[in-house]
């Protein structure tokens, strides 16, 4: 088994973008596979259209009998007075989901990437009931938890603080992370970090260096799964955030939803104003989706 | 930690950028991977096990205490909750309602995992297939459907399949010029299912695409230029070459479909809030909640969450043990 150099002339960008599609495409082809692109990319992004017209109306036209699809005036300051109405505070709202998503994954990342790695790496006795331990948290409904959690924080005095919220958002999307990666570990082949051993790396160093850019699509897959989870998070916030202004969006929408009546206009442009932090997120890591590059690694 | 300090330094003339490169002249240090980790392993998942007692195996022992009692609403004020043995458990399984309510969801689970993660994998595929700017917009589009809550697409879904002015409806009438003008696609059970289906599989397939896509981009592109230099067609390469490479991939995300699917509630409560039977379209999610937060009869909802665990528990047992065994060759 040898370790190889890159192929000469072959850049790296050229070998991540390519991947494994055919070097000549015909034109057609390609443009049959664009066009199934945007058949899917509508499908995906219908609701939010529906969402986009419904955020730009006036309360009283999504309300009326005989609705139309297209607003027949563009009330785009619903934009601008969304942030100031007397149901929430939704700047400090939008604080709020923002620090507790970004500690959350962060605490996540850290704790999980190592665990990942030896779970993958070594045969330990107890490996098989760790990971199904792990899939046991996906089973329980987060209502069934809620309550257990408050008398938790209340005993740590913790109730009604972001800390609590970022250890739950952690605690909750831990096991999933772990286990994700987990599987990328797996996907390695040990050749890999044995032949970088054998060459005097350190455990440390092979963990860094040679594992780490490999598996990075499952790193980002674990990322954006625990951020959008945070992001998202309802029951738990709902139990312990008390104070109008330490809550998250996702509770903030329901605020919007009346008794009597809701403001839909709101509760659609606040989901479209939610949702660019998470896309931002995404395009700045999503390079990396791209740059598992085992190919070569082993021959 | 286990890595002694030393061999860092040494470290960066074995790797390049993400390549390893044969060293120089430096001598190759033999270290045999130690087949165990000592304690490091341990250490590294006790706040991950942490975690799961607090938020899971503790909440999950209170259910299963509350599942032996009579725990009604007296009980959540405070009453004295006695002990009744299996007559929850016993209760529950005398009841056709479960068994319907349990046949029911099985079934849409196993549709939903089917068509998920048959439209989830061709996703991935497609990605592999665009260009970088077509993908970047795929995968954003994907991700905006992933990020949306359940219950807001719900929402938005519901009103499109509205009765008297849902654009479904509208596009089938006027389009299609079908007659559908004031069809009410939530009363029918199937044609409720069909439409709880649609947005379950929308939520779910961004994930599924995604993981698996990630997943893709480990096979190495030599062999499947091999392949398909020996002929092998685009579905061969896929059973032979792909399929194996993500097994593991493969495997996590569809238990992560089948619990996902088996527990499901946001959408199924909704809808049948804008206008289903609940008595008919009932799955395990809802039902629990019917019966305990819904009734106050905590101890029989109680019951009914831990059987559904052991179900799944059951299931995820034979997957888990696949997945080892597969690594373990």
């Amino acid at each position: 088994m040898a370790v190889l150099a890159p192929a000469p002339g072959l850049r790296k960008t050229d070998a991540r973008r390519a991947h494994y599609t055919e070097d000549q495409v015909s034109l057609p082809r390609m443009l049959l596979r664009m066009a199934a692109g945007l058949v899917v990319l509508v499908v995906f992004l219908l609701p939010y259209a529906i969402m986009f017209f419904g955020s730009v109306k006036t309360k009283a036209q999504i309300r009326s009998v005989d609705p139309t699809y297209f607003p027949t005036e563009w009330h785009w300051e619903n934009y601008v007075t969304m942030w100031s109405t007397p149901e929430t505070p939704l700047v400090q709202n939008l604080i709020s989901t923002i620090v507790i998503s970004v500690f959350a994954t962060l605490l996540v990342l850290a704790v999980a990437l190592p665990a990942a790695y030896y779970t993958a790496r070594f045969r330990f006795p107890g490996r098989m009931v760790f990971l199904f331990l792990v899939i046991v948290t996906q089973m329980l409904q987060p209502a069934v938890l809620t309550s257990g959690l408050f008398r938790q924080f209340l005993a740590l005095d913790l109730i009604d603080t972001w800390a609590a919220m970022i250890l739950v958002n952690a605690a909750f999307n831990l096991s999933f992370a772990v286990w994700i990666m987990h599987s990328f570990f797996a996907g390695i082949p040990k050749e890999v970090d044995e032949a970088a051993q054998i060459d005097g790396a350190s455990r440390l160093t092979v963990l860094f260096r040679i594992s780490l850019p490999l598996v990075w699509p499952g790193i980002v897959t674990a990322i954006v799964f625990t951020f959008v989870a945070c992001w998202n998070e309802f029951a738990a916030s709902l139990v312990i955030l008390s104070t109008a202004g330490n809550q998250p969006l996702a509770v903030a929408l329901t605020k919007f939803v009346g008794q009597y009546e809701t403001s839909w206009h709101y509760v659609f442009g606040v989901s479209i104003v939610a949702i660019i932090p998470v896309v931002v997120l995404f395009m700045l890591i999503e390079k990396r989706l791209v740059g598992g590059l085992t190919t070569g690694s082993v021959k | 930690m286990t890595a002694p300090v030393s061999t860092i330094a040494s470290a960066p003339t074995a790797v390049d950028g993400e390549r390893l490169v044969t060293p120089g002249v430096q001598p190759p240090r033999f270290k045999r991977p130690r087949r165990r980790g000592g304690f490091t392993p341990y250490a590294l998942l006790v706040p991950t096990l942490i975690a799961l007692a607090a938020i899971t195996f503790w909440p999950l022992l209170q259910l299963i205490i509350i599942s032996f009692q009579e725990f009604g609403r007296a009980q959540v004020f405070g009453a004295p909750a006695p002990f009744v043995g299996f007559d929850n458990y016993a209760a529950v399984l005398a009841d056709p309602t479960y068994w319907a309510v349990m046949g029911r969801s099985v079934a849409f689970c196993v549709v939903l995992v089917v068509v998920t993660m048959l439209a989830g994998t061709l996703v991935a595929l497609l990605m592999t297939r665009l260009n970088a700017f077509f993908r970047v917009l795929l995968s954003v589009g994907l991700l905006l459907a992933w990020a949306m809550p359940a219950l807001t697409a719900t929402i938005v879904w519901g009103w499109m399949f509205d009765t008297s002015y849902g654009v479904v409806n509208f596009m089938l009438t006027n389009g299609l010029g079908l007659d559908f003008a004031q069809h009410s696609w939530l009363v029918e059970p199937l044609s409720f299912f069909f439409v709880a289906g649609l947005v379950i599989v929308w939520g779910a397939v961004p994930f599924v695409a995604f993981t698996i896509y990630a997943g893709l981009t480990q096979v190495p592109e030599e062999v499947l230029e091999a392949a398909q230099l020996d002929g092998a067609g685009a579905f061969q390469r896929f059973r032979l070459i792909i399929f194996p490479y993500l097994r593991s991939v493969f495997l996590v995300v569809t238990i992560l479909q089948v619990i996902w699917d088996l527990k499901v509630f946001t959408q199924i409560f909704a809808l049948q809030n804008i206008g289903g039977v609940r008595e008919l379209t009932s799955t395990l999610g809802v039902y629990i909640y019917q019966n305990s937060l819904g009734t106050g009869e905590y101890g029989t909802g109680g019951a009914i969450a831990v059987l559904t665990v052991i179900f799944m528990l059951a299931i995820s047992f034979l997957y888990v043990r696949q997945v080892v065994k597969e690594e373990e060759l």
